[in-house]
């Protein structure tokens, strides 16, 4: 902690060189103060995003005699054995529920209300029931069930068309002004994502890796220099074509970024939280050394996006999911355990999307694409412990079913979801529905599981 | 079987009748031994001569005369036989007895006549038969050792029993034919320097000596080789045969410069003669050896045999620049062999020569007009070694293809241009190139072995990328490798991709149905999108929906009602309007029913049969869903339908849709050409899919002719038509092989796996069966689609210019060289080397203000390889040249 305050207040001191001999008339005093200020306002959003559309009909279980006995019979050969499952008890709800047997770190997180539910959250133009559903009586969003398109949906909240911003992008460009330096205020690392994408808002899009940065150049000499210098100058000349331009602003930020975030992770320090090694918790763990580094980096707010591929559990599902939710909980106890460590877990907010939930009746040994899925929100800030919106009827063809097969219809919209996170960052409720463009068809904008 | 009986019934009745014929006559041969006087039958007929000696195969002309009856004609038999047999010889109507070529036991015959109106009326003739007189007209060995010997003789009309006589003695003689006999004996030491008769005596009755040959005894045993004396290059083999003379036992040991089996230094010899020369010319002086083959017992060959070896031939691979220019020119010719002191010859005009390293020579002349030339190294030395002649252009063709056309359409239509492809082009013309690659053999994926895994498959698609002769189909089967989307992230056998590749070659210039079919039956898409044991609905569980999804949203139609020039159609809202409802989907899901893997030899097929994926799936109609299915635009399938007859009648559906011309067309401009064709573009190739003017839809062909030939492919070709939105981001294998193959690099594909997947475009490993990236991801900040540049971020972007880095400056593997001889032989002039990989690398359309920065940069570079290499890496990293335009 005294290290980066230290840095801080060296920046700050540097920032304010131009001010001259004014800035000597700050006591002392005010001058701690506005270190304290900044040391303490910061908020990070990170979005875990599972590819694929996570069957969480099986990460939440209903734990109850009645719940549990209709959920083994629709499930049939991917029930879980109730013995299995880790009971949670949601604390405004009257009845218990359970997490899939590998979340023992979240069942842990959950009881000690440091992670929330967000039950049946999807994609929603507006509220809609089964019978508006399937009498077309309600608009809603393009392209149901397709991964791609629910995939950038859950993305961007923009429901009706392709969009080119995503909801992380367009709550950076709120607060950029507030809050925002000149170092891109969203990492990726996972590729390129159209969640990151803002107007005014800068964002580092990489592979796991954000910091690489070019070989070849390391010895110095009069050649490799005039090289690289002039490398750089065809990054900036003007051919004519939209497309070697956009390489060319790609690349020539790649150079710059890598190189000023690989400049401020040098100076930070080992964690002692151990990440296991799995591609998820290693872009955690690139994650808490970034937001380590924050004040290096002159930014009060940051967005991340992390992802894991493989919850297009057609086939095979038992096994997959295992897996799948061994690495999730593994990793996300770990980075949560790394923000206590850096002593900003109540700083630090985690929450996941993914494309849509799937099918409540199985195929032979999988499940196929559905709609609204339960969600999870992690963090100090979090009011955790407890379940948000409403659990939807476990029924094939039941009331909450669009379909046949036990394919949800939301009863709580994305847009509500994100606005709750938003809202927390520093979105103003007066900007959330500029951010998300369907809120105000819902009754409240936010679902109340940040403090 | 009864009639068998018969015959031989038959045959034993006739020997019993000649028996005793010849009984009454055998004293008659004793008697009238050389007989020829008239006698007088007592029957009335009588035959002339009466009798009569013939060896074997003679003939001998027989009259008769009928006693007292006006008609004298008369029927032959020989031993009571009309006409005689090959037993007993013949006889003809008028009388000419040809004796048999082997003897019969007894070794007589009678002849007979017997009158035609009377045959009462008859008389004979007894005829003795001999053995013929043989004639010898080869002894092989011509002469013979002392001691032991065996020889083989040729000659005409031996019998069996024949003896060779060797100076008068019989020796143990072996009958093998009629014209060959082998007989052993032996020799003494005083018989040596001797010739002696050798005759052949056939046995009694006749039994006669052939006429003489004479026959050396004790020669010296002689060796020849041949052939005596043969030029040869590094690694080439002929064969040596030595011929062993005056000794039976002909074994030789190959020697090589008196060493017996030769070596890696002078050549080798196999123990049958095969000579394969040196890989590397041996010191001067030392460049004839001598080929010898001593017999075991020590004879040798004198002379010897030689081999004069000879420098390799020189070789040339490429010229640079191309098009070579009109007027004074220096051209950098790139190849092998070459020497110190080799000339270049250009239209047959030797050109001012500098050597640079056997690899690159730069020269200097004069062209005085367009057109094609023929380039040729002539090595120093004897014969003056000379090259092959590449052909190479001249200004611009005859044809009008410029140089940056020609590059242009190799960007699209290949995994990278070079300079000799470029050349080619400029020679053959554009249309004339495609036509040569849709008619091209396609490239080869070898079968996996038990213990091979993916990256053999990896190894193959790039070697097969980087050096394949099909490059179009290459290209397009890679295209459709990322439209239609099977990874190993799921599968893990490596059979399931060669047979995957094999398949999309084979359809890459075929019908959109053939495809369609191919793709839906492959065991490879079945195991990856679930088709495979995809059952009919059961207690508790529905079918698998992920065929049937993806079919359609991803390999033929799309989410939205396209137009013809492939933009959505709107509804009043400005909402697409979609294809087809989770309904449709569910009903296909229901299609895709009661298939399973092909059965492996061997196997008991049933349904869930074991994972394998040579051939398609096999149906089980008894775990097909046989309800009513909703297809496309509302279409349904009856209840009842089979497997097979519902798969058939529902991909008919998807292939009618209107959407699959626009939708795969699309895609395949984007795959090929630019990420942003114009909807007209799109409208004129979805023409042709619909129909290729023969009034066939979906010729795959004729699209890939269209997409590349369309004007707005072409419009790039004069840089002064290219407009902003042209172009596309080269994926990171493009990116790799366009550079490999610019910088003629030799590779079998190892590691090439491992650097595109840092750049997120691992073959066969694609995350999803939403390929690498998507067709509709737009660019950030514009307007325009960039599919790639979904994996075009912080980090892939410089993955790829440290990729540039590791090839140029560094390895990417031992088994990946790259040759920039070409280059460098330009380099002493800045401007010329730049230039040159602006063509190749950028198709000739390089800004000034990049040209400018690169040669300044490069001319303070003294050293000309590190020079190319700046030039190179500075090209290779642009984004010009990261973008195809």
């Amino acid at each position: 902690m005294a290290k980066w305050n230290r840095r801080e207040f060296l920046r700050t001191a540097c920032c304010s060189a131009a001010a001259g001999f004014a800035a000597a008339s700050f006591s002392r005093f005010g001058m701690v103060n506005a270190l304290a200020q900044s040391a303490t306002d910061y908020k990070a959003l990170v979005c875990l995003f599972l590819f694929g559309g996570n069957d969480s009909n099986n990460m939440v279980i209903p734990f109850d005699t009645a719940g549990y006995g209709a959920y083994k019979t629709a499930r049939g050969g991917l029930a879980l054995a109730q013995g299995s499952l880790l009971p949670i008890t949601p604390t405004t709800l009257g009845q218990p529920f359970a997490f899939h047997p590998k979340f023992i770190g979240m069942q842990t997180l959950f009881n000690q209300k440091q992670l929330a539910v967000a039950a049946n959250v999807g994609t929603l133009i507006q509220p809609t029931t089964r019978a508006q559903f399937r009498s077309r009586g309600t608009q809603v969003p393009i392209n149901l069930f397709s991964h791609s398109d629910q995939e950038a949906q859950m993305q961007t909240a923009i429901l009706n068309k392709v969009a080119e911003t995503g909801w992380a992008g367009r709550t950076a460009d709120k607060i950029q002004q507030s809050f925002g330096g000149s170092f891109p205020i969203i990492i990726s690392l996972a590729g390129t994502n159209i969640f990151c994408e803002g107007i005014v808002a800068q964002s580092i899009q990489s592979n796991g890796n954000p910091t690489r940065l070019l070989n070849g150049f390391g010895g110095g000499s009069t050649e490799s220099t005039d090289r690289l210098n002039a490398l750089q100058s065809l990054l900036t000349f003007d051919t004519g074509l939209s497309l070697v331009q956009a390489a060319s602003t790609t690349t020539g930020n790649a150079i710059q970024n890598g190189q000023a975030l690989a400049a401020a992770l040098a100076s930070g320090t080992p964690l002692a939280t151990v990440f296991p090694k799995t591609g998820l918790s290693n872009q955690l763990q690139q994650v808490a050394k970034i937001i380590q580094v924050r004040a290096a980096l002159g930014l009060q707010r940051q967005i991340f996006f992390v992802s894991v591929g493989g919850y297009d559990t057609h086939s095979d599902q038992l096994a997959a999911h295992d897996n799948l939710f061994a690495d999730l909980n593994q990793s996300l106890s770990a980075f949560y355990q790394a923000t206590v460590e850096m002593g900003v877990a109540s700083n630090v907010t985690t929450f996941t999307l993914s494309d849509f939930g799937r099918t409540w009746l199985p195929n032979s040994n999988g499940t196929d694409h559905a709609w609204g899925s339960h969600l999870m929100v992690t963090g100090g800030a979090v009011k955790g412990g407890d379940f948000y919106g409403t659990f939807p009827t476990l029924v094939a063809g039941g009331p909450d079913d669009a379909t046949s097969e036990g394919r949800w219809i939301p009863t709580t919209s994305l847009d509500q979801y994100a606005a709750t996170l938003a809202n927390w960052f520093g979105v103003s409720a007066a900007d959330l529905p500029s951010v998300f463009p369907n809120l105000g068809n819902f009754a409240t904008p936010t679902v109340g599981f940040m403090g | 079987m009864l009639r068998l009986e018969g015959n031989r019934y038959t045959r034993i009745g006739s020997t019993l009748v000649l028996s005793l014929g010849l009984a009454s006559l055998s004293g008659c041969v004793a008697l009238n031994k050389a007989g020829s006087g008239n006698q007088p039958s007592s029957s009335g007929v009588t035959v002339t001569p009466a009798t009569a000696n013939l060896r074997a195969g003679d003939t001998q002309q027989f009259s008769a005369s009928v006693k007292n009856v006006m008609d004298q004609s008369v029927t032959w038999s020989v031993n009571g036989t009309a006409g005689g047999d090959a037993t007993v010889g013949k006889i003809s109507a008028t009388g000419v007895y040809t004796a048999p070529t082997a003897l019969p036991n007894p070794a007589s015959v009678s002849i007979e006549a017997t009158s035609v109106s009377d045959k009462a009326l008859s008389g004979t003739s007894m005829v003795s038969l001999e053995n013929p007189v043989p004639t010898v007209t080869a002894v092989s060995p011509a002469s013979v050792p002392v001691g032991n010997f065996s020889i083989t003789i040729t000659g005409t009309k031996f019998v069996n029993g024949a003896k060779v006589m060797f100076s008068g003695q019989s020796l143990t003689t072996k009958f093998v034919s009629a014209t060959q006999l082998t007989a052993t004996g032996a020799t003494t030491a005083s018989q040596k320097g001797m010739s002696v008769q050798l005759t052949v005596a056939n046995p009694d009755p006749g039994g006669m000596a052939s006429v003489a040959l004479m026959v050396k005894i004790g020669d010296q045993v002689t060796v020849t080789i041949t052939p005596a004396r043969v030029d040869l290059r590094p690694g080439q083999t002929t064969q040596f045969k030595a011929t062993v003379m005056g000794t039976t036992n002909t074994a030789v040991k190959w020697e090589v410069n008196a060493q017996v089996g030769g070596n890696a230094v002078v050549g080798t010899i196999s123990t049958t003669g095969l000579y394969t020369a040196p890989s590397v010319l041996p010191d001067a002086g030392h460049t004839l050896v001598t080929i010898n083959a001593p017999t075991v017992e020590g004879s040798c060959s004198n002379p010897p045999a030689y081999v004069q070896l000879l420098t390799n031939l020189p070789a040339v691979s490429a010229v640079l620049p191309t098009p070579v220019p009109i007027g004074n020119f220096t051209i950098s010719v790139s190849g092998s062999n070459f020497l110190g002191g080799a000339q270049v010859v250009f239209n047959g005009t030797l050109l001012t020569t500098s050597f640079i390293s056997s690899s690159s020579l730069s020269a200097t002349g004069t062209s005085s007009a367009a057109g094609t030339a023929i380039v040729q190294v002539i090595n120093p030395g004897a014969g003056s070694p000379t090259s092959n002649a590449l052909q190479v252009q001249v200004g611009t063709s005859a044809n009008g293809v410029t140089a940056s056309a020609a590059a242009r359409l190799l960007e699209q239509s290949t995994f990278g241009p070079t300079p000799a492809l470029i050349s080619h082009v400029q020679q053959v013309g554009l249309q004339g190139f495609l036509t040569e690659q849709f008619n091209a053999t396609a490239s080869t994926y070898a079968t996996p072995g038990a213990n091979d895994d993916i990256s053999l498959v990896k190894k193959r698609f790039f070697t097969n990328a980087l050096t394949g002769t099909d490059q179009l189909r290459q290209r397009t089967a890679w295209a459709l490798a990322q439209t239609f989307v099977v990874s190993n992230q799921k599968i893990g056998e490596p059979t399931a991709f060669t047979e995957w590749m094999k398949m999309l070659q084979k359809d890459a210039f075929s019908n959109f149905s053939t495809l369609l079919t191919d793709v839906t039956l492959s065991p490879t898409m079945g195991r990856y999108l679930d088709m495979v044991n995809n059952d009919k609905p059961g207690t508790g569980s529905e079918p698998n929906e992920n065929y049937a999804r993806e079919i359609l949203q991803l390999f033929s139609i799309g989410l939205a009602q396209l137009n013809a020039d492939g933009t959505p159609q709107l509804d009043a809202n400005g909402i697409p309007v979609p294809t087809y409802t989770q309904d449709t989907i569910i009903g296909f899901a229901h299609v895709f029913t009661g298939w399973t893997y092909p059965t492996k030899a061997g196997a008991t097929a049933r349904f869930g049969n074991p994972e394998y994926y040579v051939g398609p799936m096999i149906p089980f109609d008894n775990h097909h869903d046989t309800g009513i299915k909703l297809l496309l635009n509302g279409a349904t399938l009856a209840a009842g339908g089979t497997a097979q007859a519902d798969l058939t009648a529902a991909l008919q559906n998807i292939f009618l849709h209107p959407n699959i011309g626009p939708f795969m067309s699309k895609q395949l401009i984007q795959h090929l050409v630019t990420s942003n064709p114009s909807p007209d573009y799109v409208a004129r190739v979805t023409g042709v899919f619909n129909d290729n003017g023969s009034g066939v839809r979906g010729d795959l062909k004729a699209v890939i002719n269209a997409i590349l030939m369309d004007p707005e492919a072409r419009r790039g070709d004069d840089v002064a038509q290219v407009q902003p939105s042209d172009g596309k981001l080269k994926e990171p294998v493009l990116f790799m092989t366009n550079l490999l193959r610019a910088t003629n690099a030799t590779s079998d594909g190892a590691n090439l796996d491992s650097y595109s997947a840092d750049m997120k475009e691992e073959p066969f490993e694609s995350p999803t069966v939403f390929n690498f990236y998507p067709p509709d991801n737009g660019i950030p900040g514009t307007t325009l689609l960039g599919p790639e540049f979904r994996i075009f971020n912080s980090t892939t972007a410089i993955a790829r210019v440290n990729f540039v880095n590791d090839l140029v400056y560094g390895s990417i593997g031992s088994t990946t060289t790259t040759n920039i001889s070409a280059y460098v032989g330009l380099a002493p002039n800045p401007g010329a080397l730049v230039d040159s990989l602006a063509n190749v690398m950028l198709h000739g359309q390089i800004s000034d203000s990049a040209r400018n920065t690169i040669v300044t940069t490069i001319t303070g570079i003294t050293d000309n390889t590190r020079r190319t290499k700046s030039a190179i890496y500075l090209i290779g990293s642009s984004s010009q040249f990261q973008v195809q335009h």
